[in-house]
């Protein structure tokens, strides 16, 4: 479903050019569960940033589905960002004025899709919030928005989800709670989910694990 | 996005900075405000104008001495008294046939006597025509007329404040008053028969102030008043068109008439018809309305600019929300939609505010204060109102556009990241 080949990423810099992604060749499938382990500053969130078409590879190919990406405009990325990809970031980046369910309405804008409080109260539903509804993010616990977030990459019904550190700035118990709602999506809907970790604790709720190294992929492996 | 959520977004990000919204607005409301009030106000300046004007009457020519070019040497306006009755009496000769009344008029200052007042007046030399062309009303008694004329009575007629003054009490009807011109050395004395209705400011005589005497008394007794080939010098002579008379011919026919008795190759006299001063009046009119509006504009334009900076900070602000939005599907153009919008929106509410606060000061405003002669009056033209709102839309379109441009020129990852 995820095809990238020789992505190359490299930053450039008044400074230096910073070589981020080194000819990195990755295949995903549907409904994989997939974690991507390395040190700070080797690539990780590069690498996301490319699979969720928010950002393009100096060189390479990608594919989604056998169309290559590289050759989309800005718009046609914005489409294909929106109907196939939901995000999950360690900030959660939620909107501060929004209550919880026009959070999760919020992709549902930019599609024109019918229903959306219909359908943005089932995916709250999904991650265990029906009954917050109407709080502000200023209202909701770390975890609490971390799954209004995750709500919110589910309500386009999504092919993958991508979470940058979901668990990163929330404590053990909560981190695991996140981590299996997560795989609950993997197992029910066969989305393909992505993370980024430093935990491997966290990495060992997934099938797969990547690890990299200085922008290069030095282990993929898959979990028991 | 639908327009629904367009308007929803925006009306939500300007009311969550409820305070510096309405600071921002109060630029526009203020410019946009006073855009109305300044223009009410000179819009009210020439509906003054040209209602005076048309209380002279309708369908006037005026005919006045102007300066004599012979010579080589050209005289300040009226400065040589070239206009006589007997002018008057050729145009009426002349048989022109759209040419319905002319009335001729001489006047000078004096001082008017009784027994126990004494005040400053215009004597004005006429005849029963003049109160028909000026369309004077009479609060008692009856105005000159033409046995006056033909038997040079010692008749009066008084000007509204004239008579309060002269008779503060009673009706001022057959008493005497005596007119003193030239220090005193020329007496006459008159008998009351009219007292003229209160007319307020008008333009050419003021009739409040003035007395009237039959032209013909006036030509009789006093010597100065005639040139040397013994015409009755006037300083007015007026003439009364009928309804569909084509102007400017009369004016060319009557100017030849008069040149001709003259005996010059170009005027010696100012003709011009009601028409002209109209047109003359309100062209100057209409310049200080539209200056006046242009100044209010310069404060709606520094609010736009007000509009533009808080766009600016706004989209700084919220650089995180638009990567937000960017991560979950909105385009380029989904985030230039939502800040135009947004700046429209402001600067709109702005304009309408404005323009109701406009509205009503101006309506405040009418008829509240008087200087000397001359009474502020508004008048609020739609016109008016649909520019000010039109440039108030234009201002928050050109100061939405460029921030909304910046906005979504941002690299979302870059948004995201910042803190
Ligand atoms: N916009 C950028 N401009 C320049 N260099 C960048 C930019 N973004 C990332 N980099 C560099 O690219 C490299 C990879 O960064 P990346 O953010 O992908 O690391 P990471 O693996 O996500 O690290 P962390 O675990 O700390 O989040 C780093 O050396 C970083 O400094
Ligand atoms: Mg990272």
């Amino acid at each position: 479903m995820i095809d990238l080949k020789n992505i190359d990423k490299i930053y450039e810099t008044e400074a230096e050019n910073v070589h981020a992604l080194k000819s990195v060749n990755l295949e995903i499938d549907q409904g994989e569960f997939i974690s991507i382990m390395g040190q700070s500053g080797s690539g990780k969130t590069t690498l996301m940033n490319i699979l969720g078409c928010l950002d393009n590879p100096t060189s390479g190919d990608y594919f989604i589905q056998d169309s290559n990406v590289s050759e989309l405009n800005d718009d046609q990325r914005s489409l294909l960002r929106g109907l196939l990809f939901g995000f999950v970031f360690q900030s959660y980046n939620l909107l501060p004025r929004l209550n919880a369910l026009e959070q999760v309405e919020l992709p549902l804008i930019y599609q024109n899709i019918e229903d959306r409080r219909l359908k943005a109260a089932k995916a709250l539903d999904m991650v265990g919030l029906i009954d917050r509804i109407d709080f502000k993010p200023n209202q909701l616990s770390g975890g609490q928005q971390q799954r209004v977030s995750i709500a919110r990459s589910l309500v386009v019904d999504p092919r993958v989800v991508l979470a940058d550190e979901p668990t990163g700035a929330l404590d053990i118990k909560t981190g695991k709670e996140i981590m299996s709602i997560l795989k609950n999506l993997v197992r029910k809907e066969k989305i393909t989910v992505i993370i980024v970790t430093h935990e491997s604790e966290v990495a060992d709720f997934t099938d797969r694990t990547i690890l990299i190294s200085d922008g290069k992929i030095i282990k993929d492996k898959l979990n028991k | 996005m639908s327009l629904k959520d367009l308007i929803l977004i925006s009306l939500r990000a300007i009311a969550s900075n409820g305070l510096r919204s309405l600071l921002t607005t109060l630029g526009i409301i203020i410019g946009v405000s006073s855009v109305i009030v300044l223009m009410a106000i000179g819009q009210g300046a020439v509906k003054g104008v040209l209602d005076e004007i048309n209380q002279l009457g309708t369908n006037l020519i005026f005919i006045e001495p102007g300066s004599s070019e012979e010579g080589g040497q050209k005289g300040a306006a009226g400065s040589a008294i070239t206009l006589t009755r007997e002018d008057g009496q050729a145009i009426i000769d002349s048989q022109i046939s759209e040419v319905e009344k002319v009335t001729s008029m001489i006047d000078f200052g004096a001082q008017a006597i009784t027994s126990s007042n004494n005040v400053g007046v215009q004597v004005v030399g006429t005849e029963l025509s003049y109160s028909e062309i000026r369309r004077l009303n009479m609060r008692e008694g009856r105005f000159i007329d033409e046995n006056d004329v033909e038997k040079k009575s010692l008749n009066i007629v008084l000007g509204h404040t004239i008579s309060e003054q002269l008779f503060p009490e009673d009706s001022p009807i057959g008493k005497n008053v005596r007119i003193s011109i030239a220090g005193g050395r020329i007496l006459f004395n008159f008998r009351v028969i009219g007292v003229i209705s209160e007319k307020g400011a008008s333009v050419g005589v003021d009739e409040d102030n003035a007395v009237f005497i039959p032209v013909s008394t006036l030509q009789a007794r006093i010597s100065f008043i005639k040139n040397p080939t013994g015409e009755t010098n006037v300083n007015n002579i007026i003439i009364q068109t009928s309804e569909d008379a084509d102007e400017s011919r009369i004016k060319e026919l009557i100017s030849q008439i008069l040149m001709d008795r003259h005996k010059v190759n170009s005027p010696d006299f100012i003709i011009e018809s009601q028409k002209d001063l109209l047109q003359a009046f309100s062209g100057i009119a209409n310049i200080l309305s539209l200056l006046l509006g242009g100044i209010a504009g310069i404060s709606l334009a520094v609010g736009g600019i007000g509009v533009m900076n808080i766009m600016l900070v706004s989209v700084t602000e919220r650089t995180r929300e638009i990567g937000i939005r960017r991560a979950v599907g909105a385009t380029k153009s989904d985030i230039i939609k939502q800040f135009v919008w947004e700046a429209l929106t402001l600067s709109s509410l702005g304009g309408i505010i404005g323009i109701i606060i406009g509205v009503i000061i101006s309506f405040i405003l009418d008829g509240q204060f008087t200087f000397d002669e001359f009474t502020l009056r508004t008048v609020i033209q739609p016109w008016s109102i649909f520019v000010a709102f039109a440039v108030s839309f234009a201002i928050g379109l050109v100061s939405g556009v460029y921030p909304a441009f910046r906005a979504s020129r941002l690299d979302p990852i870059m948004a995201l990241r910042n803190e």
